[in-house]
């Protein structure tokens, strides 16, 4: 197929898509699952019936090991109150580089929020998921445990804390079996630039391999408010320690299509 | 009778009779409490007062069940009140009349929460409005007040500030609907803006429709940069439309009366473009109360008009109240909740809920929005520009000293 036919049937899927659902509430102020921040999420529930696709592109520039592209996708729905399912994948320009989750993998998440903020208690989520090895050079299922608390620290600006361990159960030299991995941050939304929110977090990753420094790293993004159905995000960062081949400098930028299935 | 049929008849009398003796004394132990809501559930602001009432209901049906348990029930009953104030003292004389209605949700509308509010000081009821936005509603010393939204003389410099800063206009003409609310709006919007350097070149109270279309040709002679309305879509609707047919390229602004999907039902393309500033703004604005959206368009079939989140809000926070002052069966007072309500620290959809002692919001919120859709059901997703949250003038004034 030409590229020009390529282009002609993205664009007629796309439309397609947008006449066969319905707009869902904005929900551009929050952080979702690596949007604009790689490693953190904020615990808001979406609604049962909303959803969002997610889709960017992304570069690293490696201090040891070639740089290279990535394409990180997402699909996350509401299928119960306070349930959400997920499935991505990301594509990278380098599948035999040992990156995380490994190029080429599907992961499939399940997300429950649990109660509401309170004067003193955070929002709570939890997600399971599961990583398959679908991709170049894969050799192992990681099954993942993330919780969420976020709480409101004053008008607008929101703090989240990330927390998960991963399990390998496939172990290749010097792996660990269970590894953590935590991320500390905030958003805020501009005051007198309402569409715009502002998000950065810290990072610390547990080392792959045993013997390896953590990984540790800061990152900041923007999520912008094109329409009431799609936002623009773009986040940067850099992995400060860790091993000799980390990140010098990451970038993502994308594009969330929010929608409701059967309309509202 | 045959002794089988005999012993049949006896066991099924005594099983009705103790079932209904049980359920009697089941239901004498239970205690029952209302809480009412009253907004306008027919003519103007129908839309939002519909809104405000289910909202109230959804809360009490999903937040009443625990209090339901520890033997306390709890009904919402609303009271329509037609936007007027005479309606709602009527109304309000009904609802102070029920012992068992603890807390009124409402009103909708500033010029009947005005008028209400010494009839239920003097009830010893809390009035808690999710919408009155009129400064006076919280400066008259009445205890039993309580608003869950921003007020008109920080909504009025905010929309002015936003013409002279953001628009760059010089000039507006602004129009009322000639009620409580609105000439009061567009008084502290005169202030304001003539504070913020903007000229005023006319300001005219329109209170029926006619007259709100016979005001377009004198816009357009003024030709003003901006036309700032301080009143309901049913007013801005036939002046926006005839506004735009006679020719007027003023940008229009309103105030928050204008947030509502009345607006685009009513208006069709002149709404488009309208800046609004609003103090409850569309549910998404809350990332907190995606949730309830969608509860509340799977029981009621609708999308919840602005204010809808702070009537919910509302409902849990006297739920939260009647929770901690309920003891041993004993139902609290009125005075109790008032007093319960007035320390307060509660986290609802739309954030942290604390009053200062007048019963204004320690923090409230202010957005600038911008109508960008066509559809009425798409009314949440118009634009929002700014995003301030701003405590009550005097307040800061206190801190100042």
């Amino acid at each position: 197929m030409r590229p020009v036919g390529v282009v002609a049937c993205v664009v007629q899927a796309w439309m397609l898509l947008v006449l066969m659902i319905g707009s869902a509430n904005a929900q551009d102020k929050t952080l979702t699952e690596g949007r604009p921040l790689t490693r953190l999420g904020d615990a808001f529930p979406i609604a049962r019936g909303d959803g969002q696709i997610l889709g960017g592109v992304g570069t690293t520039l490696q201090r040891a090991s070639p740089n290279r592209a990535f394409i990180p996708i997402l699909l996350v729905y509401g299928v119960l109150p306070e349930t959400q399912v997920g499935l991505g994948t990301t594509l990278s320009s380098d599948p035999h580089e040992a990156d995380d989750p490994h190029a080429g993998d599907l992961t499939g998440s399940v997300r429950v929020s649990i109660g509401r903020e309170t004067v003193l208690l955070p929002s709570f989520a939890t997600t399971l998921s599961v990583t398959i090895p679908t991709g170049v050079d894969s050799h192992a299922t990681v099954y993942e445990l993330k919780g969420y608390a976020t709480k409101t620290l004053a008008f607008s600006l929101y703090g989240h804390l990330n927390a998960a361990v991963d399990v390998t159960d496939r172990l290749e030299r010097d792996e660990r079996r269970a590894r953590y991995k935590l991320a500390l941050g905030m958003n805020y939304v501009l005051p007198e630039l309402a569409p715009l929110v502002v998000a950065a977090d810290v990072f610390s990753d547990q080392a792959r391999e045993v013997g390896q420094t953590n990984t540790t790293g800061l990152e900041a993004g923007v999520r912008y408010r094109v329409t009431s159905k799609i936002y623009w995000d773009a986040g940067a960062g850099t992995e400060l320690a860790g091993p000799r081949d980390r990140s010098a400098f990451f970038f993502t930028t994308g594009l969330t299509f929010n929608f409701t299935l059967g309309g509202r | 009778m045959s002794p089988i049929r005999a012993c049949l008849v006896a066991v099924a009398t005594c099983a009705v009779s103790t079932i209904a003796v049980t359920g009697a004394s089941f239901s004498e132990a239970r205690a029952v409490v209302r809480i009412a809501t009253q907004s306008p559930l027919s003519e103007r602001y129908q839309a939002q007062g519909q809104a405000l009432a289910s909202a109230v209901k959804l809360a009490v049906e999903q937040r009443g069940r625990s209090l339901s348990r520890r033997g306390l029930a709890v009904e919402a009953v609303p009271f329509d009140d037609h936007g007027t104030a005479p309606a709602g003292v009527d109304e309000a004389r009904r609802i102070a009349a029920d012992p068992a209605i603890v807390a009124v949700i409402g009103p909708l509308n500033s010029d009947v929460a005005l008028a209400v509010a010494p009839i239920y000081r003097d009830a010893g009821l809390a009035m808690i409005s999710p919408s009155a936005t009129h400064p006076a509603l919280t400066t008259r010393g009445l205890t039993n007040v309580f608003r869950l939204c921003g007020r008109d003389d920080v909504q009025a410099d905010v929309a002015a500030r936003f013409i002279a800063k953001t628009l760059r206009a010089r000039t507006v003409y602004v129009v009322h609907d000639d009620t409580v609310y609105g000439a009061g709006n567009a008084e502290w919007f005169r202030s304001a803006a003539q504070t913020r350097g903007l000229t005023i070149v006319a300001f005219e109270g329109a209170p029926t429709e006619t007259q709100a279309r016979e005001l377009a040709p004198l816009i357009r002679a003024k030709a003003p940069d901006a036309l700032y309305v301080a009143g309901p879509p049913e007013l801005a609707a036939p002046l926006f439309t005839a506004a735009r047919r006679t020719g007027v390229r003023a940008t229009f602004v309103g105030a928050d009366a204008l947030d509502s999907s009345d607006l685009v039902k009513q208006a069709g393309d002149a709404a488009r473009g309208t800046y609004y500033t609003s103090v409850a703004g569309p549910v998404g604005v809350h990332p907190q109360a995606r949730g309830f959206a969608y509860d509340y368009r799977k029981r009621f079939g609708d999308n919840p008009e602005p204010f809808a989140t702070q009537a919910y809000d509302a409902a849990t926070l006297v739920l939260d109240t009647l929770a901690k002052t309920f003891r041993g069966g004993t139902v609290p007072s009125r005075e109790a909740m008032v007093a319960a309500l007035h320390s307060t620290r509660y986290m609802g959809l739309t954030g942290p809920i604390a009053f200062d002692e007048h019963g204004d919001l320690r923090r409230a919120l202010y957005l600038v929005m911008k109508v960008t859709v066509d559809d009425p059901d798409d009314w949440d997703d118009n634009r929002e520009l700014k995003r301030l949250g701003l405590v009550p003038p005097r307040l800061a004034r206190e801190r100042m000293d």
